[in-house]
């Protein structure tokens, strides 16, 4: 009765134990899957994209102040002059388009360069943002894996204990088997043995029913043969092992077995046996 | 760890159970049956210019019938067994255990040769075969000497068959008088040739232990005398004619003794006479009719029959002397004991039931057996291989010849003989 007791008490504690544990992987579960701050990192792509935006507007700002440059020249003076003027002026304009146009090509080229520094600074914004995202995935891989390793861990531990408890169960049962288990056995061994014995039964009535003794054996007169049979029960073969009895009765002992072929079959497959001994021995 | 050892202990466990199954089965049959041989015999077939001169199959299937040891098949199974090969499946599923193909081939006018092979049917193997010579006056003994080789082969005793009987018969002639015989017939009943014939009765015939004389009584001359004749030349010899009864004689298993029945001193006792010497010594010395002696094949005692205790019981003494031992105790009348060739069984005639009867006596343990129903049988006589009785049965006021075997399962009566018979005995020897 105690230990019944106990071992309720013990399937309650076990019980509780476990409804603890699942309480402890929910909450566990949810806390983990709190998503990590992501705010930080979107702030910072917004940043940079303003960045690049006024970039842009700047760009554009020295192409339109770029054209004003050009025009601060000509005047109405006189033809020589205004010829000088006006080859200098060509000439200037020459200039200032050469200027210009090196400044065009400056520009363009610090454009470019700009650009290339975007582009640079873009990639390396990328690779940031990869990073961080790298570093965020890492971050959350890691959380993952720490989850996955705790919740591992958990079921590790659950396990372990369910082992245990199996364990503890098994020795138990296995101790009840130990004590059960020589009646299972012999109650086995009693239904093999009277299943034997039938068989046995069935080919002695099969025998004996066809063995013709002769009429004038001499009552120690006995004879063992080994009887090979096939699957079927049909007799393959006799030998004869030893015999004290002449050729009449050892003829009569083979032509018994030849006329009880086949022999009965037992009921049980594993009963069979594909050699049987036989020893013919009268009994008055 | 422990699941995987619990695992390996089961298959342990379970290949003990398997390994303890696979110890080789051992039967002990005790028990058997006691019956008669299934054999087939097909007819002989014949290779000669006229008819087979005899059924040859048919006399060996009647002998072995006769010995109550086989059960020769009616059917013989032509196309199971007249082709080259023989189906032993189908002889097999008829449950046949033997099978006898002979031939008899008429080698010459009035000569034959006879043959057969014999097969066991089970094992599917010819056991024997065997060929002889013989002609037309012989051939009937020939076929009983086949029929007790076959025997002989699957009983592994020594057929009876070629062994002659001698009996007594009475026929009356056509004045109406009585002529009696004595008798020399096969075994069977067949071919009875006469050795003696008499106005005046004859009785008690007995063979010597060779086979090759008789002895008997005759009232010749109105008086009882006690001859011995031999069968070849007829020659007879007269042993004993004492004054009163001279009856019952037998001679000893080596032939030199002659125990009969005398009543010369007033009493019928048994006395033994010494052939050689014609000495006569009395063995039983009582008031009562002491009679029928016969020899234990020893040739130590005798059994016969007396009524020192009120009615005829049979009686066991040492020639040389000392007490009567009663062997028969059952019923009021037991007489005319004939004690088996090995002395293991007597048979007798009983009364059971107003009857008379044959029993037979197994000496080892005085177990009876009443082979005959009766009403009127007498003079039981076995063979000389023991496993038949040879009697004197009553068909209305005429006595025929029967014959049954030892165990009582086969009875028959040899209704060839002619004529009243009585006393028949079957030759010691074939």
């Amino acid at each position: 009765m105690l230990r019944d007791n106990w071992l309720e008490y013990k399937a309650i504690i076990i019980s509780v134990i476990g409804h603890i544990i699942v309480l402890g992987i929910i909450i566990f579960g949810i806390s983990f899957n709190k998503p990590p701050p992501k705010l930080t990192s979107l702030q910072t792509i917004k940043v940079k994209m303003v960045s690049s935006k006024q970039l842009k507007k700047k760009y554009k700002e020295k192409k339109t102040r770029a054209p004003k440059k050009k025009s601060p020249t000509p005047n109405e003076v006189q033809q020589k002059v205004r010829e000088k003027l006006a080859q200098e002026n060509k000439e200037k304009e020459e200039i200032a388009l050469k200027k210009k146009m090196i400044e065009i090509q400056e520009n363009k080229a610090k454009a470019k360069k700009k650009k290339e520094e975007f582009k640079l600074k873009e990639s390396k914004e990328k690779e940031k943002k990869k990073k961080i995202k790298e570093k965020q995935d890492k971050k959350k891989e890691k959380a993952k894996k720490r989850k996955k390793d705790r919740a591992k861990r958990k079921k590790k531990r659950e396990q372990n204990r369910a082992k245990k408890e199996l364990q503890k169960k098994i020795a138990k049962e296995e101790k009840q088997e130990n004590n059960e288990k020589p009646t299972r056995t012999r109650a086995q061994n009693r239904k093999m043995e009277l299943l034997k014995h039938q068989y046995k039964t069935s080919i002695t009535q099969q025998v004996q029913r066809r063995w013709l003794q002769p009429a004038n054996m001499s009552p120690d007169s006995f004879c063992e043969v080994m009887v090979t049979q096939l699957p079927s029960g049909d007799v393959q073969d006799i030998e004869i092992i030893q015999c004290n009895a002449d050729d009449i009765f050892i003829r009569s002992v083979e032509q018994a077995i030849l006329k009880a072929s086949p022999l009965p079959l037992p009921k049980k497959q594993s009963l069979f046996d594909p050699e049987i001994r036989f020893t013919f021995k009268p009994q008055p | 760890m422990k699941i995987l050892l619990k695992k390996i202990f089961y298959v342990v466990f379970l290949s003990l159970i398997v390994s303890n199954t696979y110890s080789v089965l051992h039967i002990e049959i005790t028990q058997g049956v006691k019956g008669a041989i299934p054999i087939i015999i097909p007819s002989f077939s014949y290779s000669g210019a006229s008819d087979s001169p005899l059924n040859v199959a048919k006399i060996i299937k009647l002998d072995l019938l006769r010995s109550g040891k086989f059960t020769p098949s009616k059917k013989s199974y032509k196309d199971a067994t007249s082709s080259g090969s023989i189906d032993f499946d189908f002889l097999q599923q008829k449950e046949k255990d033997y099978l006898v193909k002979g031939n008899i081939k008429n080698i010459s006018p009035g000569n034959y040769k006879l043959s057969f092979v014999l097969y066991d049917v089970f094992k599917k193997k010819k056991m024997m075969s065997y060929s002889v010579k013989s002609n037309q006056k012989k051939l009937r003994m020939t076929v009983h000497n086949l029929s007790d080789i076959i025997f002989k082969k699957i009983t592994g005793i020594d057929g009876s068959f070629s062994a002659k009987i001698a009996y007594v018969s009475a026929q009356k002639t056509k004045s109406g008088k009585k002529i009696y015989s004595l008798q020399v017939a096969e075994s069977d009943g067949h071919n009875p040739k006469s050795i003696l014939t008499s106005k005046f009765p004859l009785m008690s015939p007995s063979w010597s232990h060779d086979g090759r004389s008789l002895v008997y009584v005759s009232f010749l001359g109105r008086k009882a005398n006690i001859f011995k004749q031999t069968l070849a030349t007829g020659a007879r010899q007269k042993l004993a004619s004492y004054r009163g009864i001279n009856g019952a004689p037998e001679l000893s298993p080596d032939g030199t003794k002659l125990v009969l029945t005398l009543s010369f001193k007033g009493n019928p006792d048994i006395y033994l006479l010494n052939l050689g010497t014609k000495k006569l010594k009395q063995i039983t010395k009582s008031l009562s009719i002491d009679t029928e002696p016969v020899w234990m094949p020893d040739g130590k005692s005798i059994m016969f029959t007396s009524d020192r205790s009120g009615g005829p019981q049979i009686y066991e003494m040492f020639v040389s002397g000392g007490r009567a031992i009663r062997k028969t105790f059952e019923g009021g009348y037991n007489a005319s004991p004939n004690i088996s060739p090995d002395g293991k069984k007597m048979t007798f005639v009983t009364r059971s039931n107003r009857k008379f009867r044959v029993a037979v006596m197994d000496l080892s343990n005085d177990n009876i057996r009443i082979l005959t129903p009766g009403p009127m049988d007498e003079s039981p006589s076995f063979s000389p291989n023991g496993t038949m009785i040879i009697y004197a049965a009553s068909k209305g006021y005429k006595g025929v010849l029967g014959a049954v075997s030892e165990d009582g399962r086969m009875r028959q009566r040899l209704s060839l003989s002619i004529g009243d018979v009585r006393e028949p005995v079957w030759s010691h020897i074939k």
